[in-house]
């Protein structure tokens, strides 16, 4: 999207503090990336999923009982 | 003695002549860029097609329009309708509503896009980089209806995560969506979750225009990646994040209708009812619709929005030498 960094590659000696620094920045960044993935791939998940089986709670992130019931519902609303 | 002389003389003369000068070059300047000023055209038709026209018809406010009389014959009635607004007996649930809300979300979905960019802008790894931010802008693509259903879902006290969750860890999960008492935090945090990655864009192209040698030359300082952040990315984040404050400081009272409207249910009215939800309800929804009344109660946040603008555009102007105009 963007080609945000461009940056020369010099050897810099990392401090401890830095290479702490940068193992939190990668955790928390992969925790926020799951975050936010998650939610949306559960809703993915759900739209294959049978209604039965989404008002019975059982959604999980691969389609338990595969359906196209609600994709076909939709093509067919006038 | 004798040039002095015939500068001050020739002033005067020049003069006149300087002025008709300009004015025909401004003229003959828009003449030249005239496909600028055709661009310009729609925009500003726009917006005073959309934008100013309307505000001919907030007359209404100050009169007690019947659709019969229409705009121009409704009496008027002063400022009848704004005391009537200020001593309604729902005034400060409304107002406190809406002030908590918008106080909750402002400095949340400032700042936490702009740690977002400051982190992201650390990572070496460009794939990482990359995936992390190709999801975290994901949401903002959701349309809020959606992203209320997914709340909902998830917040379900019977079918929703933290359900599953509790009966797994064996304690029982309170009905979040129920209880408003959790009603601002579920708000103001889902739409960080849907902003946030969007939001940080602008930061992180701003990050790719600090220069490199400053932090070629703090790193031969010795200054580790914190102090990095703090004495070069902060003060380069400075200026665009002072506008882009004092931008939606303008919009506070106008929290996002919709999503309240839609979050709305019996339980958690008392802490739910904002400004524009009550403006809906006796303006549009109502058998009697209120138009004046509605059209007083917008009139007044407006005014309100536009006075804290020019505020937080002073402040910012005194505090940090950034401003919006």
């Amino acid at each position: 999207m963007f080609n945000l960094r461009k940056r020369a590659k010099f050897a810099v000696y990392e401090g401890t503090d830095d290479r702490l620094f940068v193992i939190a920045n990668y955790a928390a960044l992969a925790l926020l990336t799951l975050a936010v993935l998650l939610p949306l791939w559960y809703i993915v998940s759900a739209s294959f999923t049978s209604t039965s089986a989404v008002l019975a709670g059982r959604i999980s992130l691969i389609p338990t009982e595969f359906s196209l019931d609600g994709y076909t519902t939709v093509f067919r609303h006038p | 003695m004798v040039s002095r002389a015939k500068v001050h003389e020739a002033i005067p003369v020049e003069q006149p002549i300087k002025v008709v000068r300009k004015q025909s070059a401004t003229w003959s300047r828009i003449r030249q860029n005239w496909q600028l000023y055709a661009l310009l055209a729609l925009p500003v038709l726009y917006l005073i097609v959309f934008k100013y026209v309307p505000i001919i018809g907030a007359q209404i406010a100050f009169r007690d329009f019947s659709p019969v009389a229409g705009i121009w014959n409704s009496p008027w009635v002063g400022l009848d309708n704004f005391t009537k607004f200020i001593n309604s007996p729902q005034f400060g649930n409304i107002l406190g509503n809406t002030l908590r809300l918008s106080i909750y979300s402002l400095p949340a979905g400032f700042f936490v896009p702009i740690v977002l960019a400051l982190s992201l802008n650390q990572v070496r790894l460009q794939s990482f980089q990359k995936a992390v931010q190709l999801v975290v802008y994901a949401p903002y693509f959701i349309s809020v209806t959606v992203l209320v259903g997914l709340v909902t879902d998830f917040l379900h006290p019977r079918l929703g995560i933290f359900a599953m969750l509790g009966n797994w860890l064996g304690f029982q999960a309170p009905n979040l969506m129920g209880d408003s008492n959790f009603f601002d935090h579920i708000y103001v945090w889902s739409g960080i979750w849907q902003t946030a990655g969007f939001g940080s864009v602008i930061y992180l192209a701003i990050l790719s225009t600090i220069d490199p040698a400053l932090h070629e030359a703090a790193i031969v300082d010795g200054a580790n990646r914190l102090q990095r952040i703090w004495y070069i990315d902060i003060p380069g984040l400075l200026p665009t994040a002072v506008v882009l404050l004092v931008l939606s400081t303008g919009n506070i009272l106008q929290i996002g209708f919709e999503k309240i409207y839609l979050m709305q249910n019996s339980l958690n009215i008392g802490l739910s009812e904002v400004i524009d939800t009550y403006v809906y309800r006796v303006g549009l929804l109502s058998s009697v619709p209120a138009y004046s009344y509605a059209t007083a109660i917008g009139l007044f946040k407006s005014v309100i929005g536009l006075v804290l603008i020019v505020m937080v555009n002073r402040a910012a102007k005194t505090l940090t030498k950034q401003s919006l105009w």
